[in-house]
C-alpha cells in the first residue's frame, strides 16, 4: 500500500483563492502556504529545477488555455481520438517510465482550481456538439485518483457528466481511492480504469504505487458500484518471463471482473521520446527497461522492435480471448499494420477505432 | 593595479611545497628548458614574502624547468603582502590565460582550487570563473569539468590531446580502470572520432547492464579482440565491423532478422544498379524497389531481373521475413 502525498508546501495563485477547489485542497492539507501573483511568472523564477517528478509542493493555478484538448496522437499510428482533461498536472506515483519527466516542465504538482470554469467549458461543448461523442479522460498529465483524497476532483467529474448522453468521463489511475465514488449516481457516464503491468514490473518500475492485487479489489468494489471498467495494459514491458507474469495478471482480472463490465482493454507497449530515455536513465538509475530492445522509428520515438511489440500483443490478446470473445480490446499508438499481425484485424483508421470505442459506452435511446 | 617590486632571488629559497597557487599541468617542459638555456630568463615569475622566505605565486613551470638548468638565480617580482591569497589565485589565473589557453585537466585543477582550498560555493564558481576559463555557467559543466583530475594519466593526456571529450570521459570515470583503459586502447587502434566514441560507449554500457558484465569484460571477448588485431584491415574497417558486433549484442532478435534479410538479398545477386531496401529497423512489413536505367534495353533488364525474383518466390522469402 502506497503512503499518501504530503505536499511540504501549498503555493496558491491570489485568482484562485476563492475557488471552492482551493478552499477544498487547503482545509484538507496541513502544510505551509504561501500566496503568489503569477503562477507562470513564479515557475519561471522559482529557479527549482525541473528536471524530477518528485514535486515535493503542490501549486493551485488558474488554468489559462481551455482544459479539454485532443491527445496529440502519432502520424501513421492508429489513435483513439481521445480528450485529455488537463485539470492536474504532475503525479506522485513516481513510475520510473512515466512521460510525464519530460512533459512537465514546473516543479510543482499544479491543480487547476477553476473548476467553474472548466465545467462551463465541458457543458458548452457537449450541448453545442449533440451529435459528437466525447470520450474525456482526466489520466493522462496525472493519475486521475492519486489526489483525490484531497481534491474529490474524481467525485465532482462523476457527477457532472452524469446527466450528458453524449460524453464520459474515465478515471484512469494506478491508486485505490475508490470510496467517496462508490456511492455516487454515475448513470453509466464513468468508466473507472486502471493501469495494470505484471507483478515484477510493479515490484522494479512502479514501485511507489499500490500492487496489482490492491488494484484488481478496488476494481472489484467499483463494479459492485455498477460503473464501467477499463483496464490499460500499458506500458507492457518485455523481459525474460514477461508472457507468464502478464497472463497471470490478466487471470487474477477475469477471476474478479465480470468481462460484461469491461469497456474496454487496451494494450499499448513501452515507447518514448528520446528525452524520456535520458530521464529514466538519470531519475531512475535503477530501472532496466531502457535496455530493452527498443530502436527509433519515423518519429524519432523508441519502440520495441516490431516482432516483439506483435508478439506480446498476439500473446496477450489471445489470452483475453480466452475469457471473454465479446470484451474490446484495442492497441494503443500501433499502426494498421501490426493490428492485423497482433489481432488478426484493424479499425484501418483512428475515426473508426474512435466510433468503436465510442458505441462501447454510448448509451441505448 | 598590483604592486610588484623586482627582485633576483636564489632559486633554492623559492618555496613551493602546499602552494595555495599552484595548478598542476601535464605540459611538457622540454621546450621551456631549451628556451631558457638558449636565451635565459624573459619574463620574472611572482613571489610573496612567507615565513622570512618566499612563496611562488606564478612561474610554477618556470621554475622547474630553471631547475633542469644550470643557473641558480631566478628573476621575481615581489607582490605585496597584504594582497589575499584568493585575490592572487585569480591574479595566476589572469596571468597564466594571457600567454595561452588552460587544458582541460588544468581547468578541473582549478575548479578543484577554488572549491577546495578558497572555498567558494558551487554557484559563484559557476557563475563567476567558469566563463573566465571559457565556459558556459553550467551547472553540469562543473560536474563534468572539476571530476577530470581524479582519471589516470592516458586519460587525461587524451583530453589534453583533444582526442575524448571531456563529458565521455566523465561519463567513463564511473566505470572501473580496466574497462576505461580497455576503451580508450579501442579508441585508439580504431581511431575513433568523438561522436562514434560516445556511441560505441552507449552501446557497451548497455551491454554491459543487461549482461551484468563490465565493460572491460566485453572489450576482452575473442570475436572483439580478433576484430581489433585484424592485420588486414584498416581503423575504419575494424570500426564499422565492431559497431555491427556491438548491435548484434545490444539488439539481437532485429539484428537476426537483419542478418537473415542481408543473407537472403546476397543470394539474390542484384547488380548495384538495383536496390531492395526495408524500412528503417525494419519497422514495418514494407520493402522500396529502387533501379536507375539510362536506357529502355536497361529498364526492362531491371524488370525482368526483379520478375524472375518474384516468379522463383524468393521475393516471397523477403516478404515472409517481416511477417
Ligand atoms: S501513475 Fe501515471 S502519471 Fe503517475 S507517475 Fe506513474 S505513470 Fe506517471
Amino acid at each position: 500500500m502506497t503512503t499518501l502525498f504530503k505536499p511540504q508546501e501549498i503555493i496558491i495563485e491570489k485568482s484562485v483563492l476563492n475557488c471552492d477547489l482551493t478552499r477544498r485542497i487547503t482545509s484538507r492539507i496541513d502544510a505551509e502556504k504561501m500566496i503568489i501573483d503569477d503562477a507562470e511568472a513564479f515557475i519561471k523564477n522559482s529557479g527549482q529545477p525541473i528536471e524530477t517528478i518528485q514535486a515535493k509542493s503542490i501549486l493551485l493555478a488558474r488554468q489559462r488555455g481551455p482544459f479539454m484538448r485532443f491527445c496529440p496522437g502519432t502520424p501513421r499510428h492508429i489513435c483513439c481520438l481521445y480528450r485529455n482533461l488537463d485539470v492536474v498536472e504532475g503525479c506522485d506515483l513516481n513510475c520510473s517510465y512515466c512521460i510525464l519527466q519530460c512533459y512537465i516542465h514546473s516543479p510543482y504538482i499544479t491543480i487547476y482550481c477553476n473548476t467553474d470554469d472548466m465545467f462551463n467549458e465541458l457543458d458548452d461543448a457537449f450541448t453545442k456538439r449533440p451529435d459528437e461523442f466525447f470520450r474525456v479522460g482526466s489520466g493522462e498529465l496525472s493519475d486521475s485518483l492519486t489526489f483525490d483524497y484531497y481534491t474529490e476532483l474524481g467525485v465532482d467529474l462523476v457527477k457532472f457528466f452524469a446527466p450528458y448522453k453524449n460524453a464520459i468521463i474515465e478515471l484512469k489511475s494506478k491508486n485505490v481511492h475508490v470510496d467517496k465514488i462508490l456511492s455516487l449516481s454515475h448513470g453509466h457516464r464513468s468508466v473507472v480504469s486502471w493501469s495494470l503491468n505484471s507483478e515484477f514490473i510493479h515490484r522494479t518500475e512502479e514501485r511507489e504505487t499500490p500492487d496489482i492485487p490492491s488494484r484488481i479489489e478496488a476494481a472489484k468494489k467499483v463494479q459492485k458500484a455498477g460503473y464501467w471498467l477499463g483496464f490499460h495494459f500499458d506500458p507492457l514491458i518485455y523481459y525474460e518471463n514477461w508472457e507468464t507474469d502478464y497472463k497471470k495478471v490478466i487471470d487474477s482480472l477475469f477471476a474478479a471482473i465480470d468481462p460484461q463490465n469491461i469497456a474496454w482493454i487496451s494494450l499499448g507497449a513501452l515507447r518514448y521520446p528520446p528525452e524520456l530515455d535520458r530521464a529514466i536513465r538519470r531519475n531512475h538509475p535503477d530501472s532496466k527497461i531502457v535496455l530493452g530492445e527498443l530502436l527509433p522509428g519515423i518519429d524519432k520515438k523508441y519502440r520495441y522492435f516490431r516482432q516483439i511489440r506483435i508478439d506480446m500483443f498476439r500473446a496477450l490478446y489471445r489470452h483475453i480471448r480466452q475469457y471473454s470473445g465479446d470484451v474490446f480490446v484495442y492497441l494503443c499508438m500501433e499502426s494498421d499494420e501490426v493490428w492485423n499481425k497482433a489481432f488478426g484485424w484493424s479499425p484501418g483508421n483512428s475515426a473508426i477505432l474512435k466510433k468503436l470505442l465510442d458505441q462501447r459506452v454510448m448509451l441505448s435511446e | 593595479m598590483i604592486q610588484k617590486k623586482f627582485l633576483r632571488l636564489p632559486i633554492s629559497g623559492i618555496i613551493v611545497s602546499d602552494s595555495p597557487f599552484f595548478i598542476p599541468s601535464l605540459e611538457p617542459l622540454e621546450a621551456l628548458t631549451l628556451s631558457l638555456q638558449k636565451l635565459g630568463q624573459l619574463t620574472p615569475v611572482y613571489v610573496q614574502s612567507y615565513k622570512q622566505s618566499y612563496r611562488l605565486v606564478t612561474g610554477f613551470k618556470r621554475l622547474d624547468a630553471l631547475k633542469q638548468t644550470s643557473m641558480e638565480y631566478i628573476d621575481c617580482y615581489l607582490l605585496s603582502q597584504t594582497i589575499s591569497d584568493l585575490a592572487l589565485f585569480e591574479f595566476v589565473l589572469e596571468e597564466n590565460r594571457v600567454q595561452r589557453d588552460f587544458n582541460v585537466i588544468e581547468i578541473s585543477h582549478i575548479l578543484a582550487r577554488l572549491s577546495e582550498t578558497y572555498k567558494l560555493p558551487r554557484r559563484s564558481i559557476i557563475d563567476n570563473y567558469l566563463p573566465l576559463l571559457g565556459l558556459g555557467r553550467r551547472e553540469k559543466l562543473y560536474q563534468v569539468y572539476i571530476s577530470l583530475r581524479k582519471l589516470p594519466l592516458a586519460w587525461k593526456r587524451a583530453l589534453i590531446e583533444d582526442v575524448v571529450s571531456p563529458e565521455l570521459a566523465w561519463k567513463m570515470s564511473k566505470a572501473e580502470e580496466e574497462s576505461r583503459a580497455l576503451f580508450l586502447d579501442m579508441v585508439f587502434i580504431l581511431r575513433l572520432n568523438k561522436k562514434l566514441q560516445k556511441e560505441f560507449w552507449h552501446l557497451l554500457r548497455d551491454i554491459a547492464s543487461s549482461k551484468a558484465c563490465r565493460i572491460g569484460e566485453i572489450i576482452q571477448q575473442t570475436d572483439f579482440q580478433n576484430i581489433l588485431h585484424h592485420i588486414k584491415l584498416t581503423p575504419q574497417q575494424k570500426a564499422s565491423k565492431v559497431k555491427d558486433h556491438l548491435i548484434r549484442l545490444r539488439y539481437p532478435q532485429y539484428s537476426q532478422v537483419q542478418d537473415r534479410l542481408d543473407g537472403l538479398l546476397k543470394k539474390f545477386k542484384l547488380p548495384p544498379t538495383v536496390r531492395i531496401q526495408p524500412s528503417p529497423f525494419l519497422s514495418d512489413d514494407i520493402f522500396h524497389f529502387y533501379f536507375r536505367a539510362k536506357t529502355t534495353e536497361e529498364y526492362i533488364e531491371h524488370l525482368d531481373r526483379l520478375n524472375h525474383l518474384a516468379e522463383k518466390e524468393k521475393i516471397d522469402q523477403l516478404f515472409e521475413l517481416v511477417k
